[in-house]
């Protein structure tokens, strides 16, 4: 296994996973600089109790699977993601439940929100969008999760689900496309003075 | 406004992973690079294994061999002179073939106590050696004529002045093909053999 960077990138991971086929403890460095990431993700999709466990779990599969790791890649963020996005379908109804909750929840305005009206306008349709999300395909919402929560780009989650590109351009143009009618309507209803009836709107 | 910002509003994004968190999965994978490891060591231990499986599949091989030729050494020593019967005929069979005739002939005709018997086996055994020697010969043909002519002098001329007459008995028998050894051999021959047998045994009634 040989990194496109050949290891002159400071903090290459493709350098650290070929070094853990050696000598294993060379893993470490690659949970030193990506656990944080995983665990967040994981925390943001199914809670912080299934994160643990999650993020914990996705280190000592990617230890395992180290070999097929690309060669020429220097980033093993959306290989870890990847992952993670695979043991969290174990917690599917978990990942559901939070994001009804989500939605029923009041809406919880964070300090100094106020100041950015876009902000502002978010934090309010959030319970909006998690409803959205929760009726959302499993396949979309792991799009929109990783695109949203994790930052990835379109060829990042192409990478980490193992999918073309243009699969995941498609699927989240889709996605998206929903999730903006939902909360058009949200912020029509919020307009006419009616905002319990827009997030109750499918 | 767009629907991704929406979405990271959602939920509660911790600043701070637990430490708790951490040192679980640390541990988790920790003790998994220590399962790992174990096979290192197997590894490492290679080249000194490797030396001391190989003498060992040598003490084997050669443990074996040695108990199988002793084997077909206590079995087979009978076997073991059958082989030249089985090789020399080809080359100089009609030579070997004389040498079941040599020590028959002596007992039909006079005593067992008769040494001139020893006499004859020199030459087989002499020529025995030679036949052996000279069966790679015939591969080439300049020196494959010389050597089997040796033996075929060395079996003609010590049959006369010794007792010839036991050796050249059986030549004609054996040798239809060559007609000027046969001829004269039996010329000789045939005086011979009557007269030391005769002469041998009033010696013997005399002298008591």
């Amino acid at each position: 296994m040989r990194c496109g960077c050949d290891g002159t990138r400071p903090g290459c991971d493709g350098t650290a996973i070929a070094a853990s086929l050696r000598d294993p403890d060379a893993f470490e460095a690659v949970f030193a600089r990506h656990f944080d990431v995983v665990w967040r993700y994981a925390c943001r999709r199914a809670g912080p109790q299934v994160a643990d466990d999650v993020s914990s779990q996705t280190f000592v599969v990617a230890f395992d699977r180290r070999r097929k790791f690309r060669d020429g890649v220097c980033e093993a963020r959306p290989w870890l993601l990847g992952i993670a996005t695979n043991l969290l379908r174990r917690h599917r109804r978990t990942e559901l439940s939070r994001l009804r909750a989500h939605a029923a929840a009041p809406v919880d305005r964070a300090p100094g929100m106020e100041e950015a009206l876009d902000r502002a306008s978010a934090a309010e349709l959030a319970p909006v969008a998690a409803e959205a999300l929760a009726r959302l395909s499993r396949r979309d919402r792991e799009i929109l999760a990783l695109l949203a929560w994790a930052e990835l780009t379109y060829e990042e989650i192409a990478q980490a689900l193992d999918v073309p590109v243009g699969t995941v351009r498609s699927r989240a143009h889709r996605a998206r496309v929903r999730i903006r009618e939902l909360l058009d309507a949200a912020v029509a209803t919020t307009d006419e003075g009616e905002p319990q009836s827009a997030r109750t709107a499918p | 406004m767009d629907e991704i910002e929406v979405i990271r509003q959602l939920g509660v994004s911790a600043d701070h992973v637990p430490a708790r968190s951490v040192h679980r999965a640390r541990e988790a994978l920790r003790e998994r690079t220590a399962h790992r490891r174990r096979p290192d060591r197997v590894r490492r231990l290679a080249p000194v294994l490797a030396p001391v499986a190989a003498v060992a599949l040598a003490l084997v091989v050669a443990l074996g061999a040695a108990t199988s030729h002793e084997h077909e050494r206590a079995v087979g020593s009978g076997s073991e002179r059958a082989h030249p019967a089985v090789r020399l005929p080809s080359p100089h069979g009609h030579v070997r073939a004389l040498r079941p005739d040599l020590p028959a002939a002596p007992p039909t005709q006079a005593a067992p106590a008769q040494p001139p018997p020893a006499q004859p086996p020199p030459a087989p055994s002499a020529s025995s050696p030679a036949l052996s020697g000279s069966a790679p010969a015939p591969k080439h043909s300049g020196a494959a004529t010389p050597t089997p002519a040796a033996p075929k002098r060395t079996a003609t001329s010590p049959a006369p002045p010794s007792s010839g007459g036991t050796g050249c008995a059986s030549t004609p028998a054996t040798r239809p093909g060559k007609q000027q050894t046969q001829a004269v051999a039996p010329q000789d021959c045939g005086s011979t053999p009557a007269a030391p047998p005769t002469t041998s045994s009033p010696k013997t009634e005399t002298t008591p």
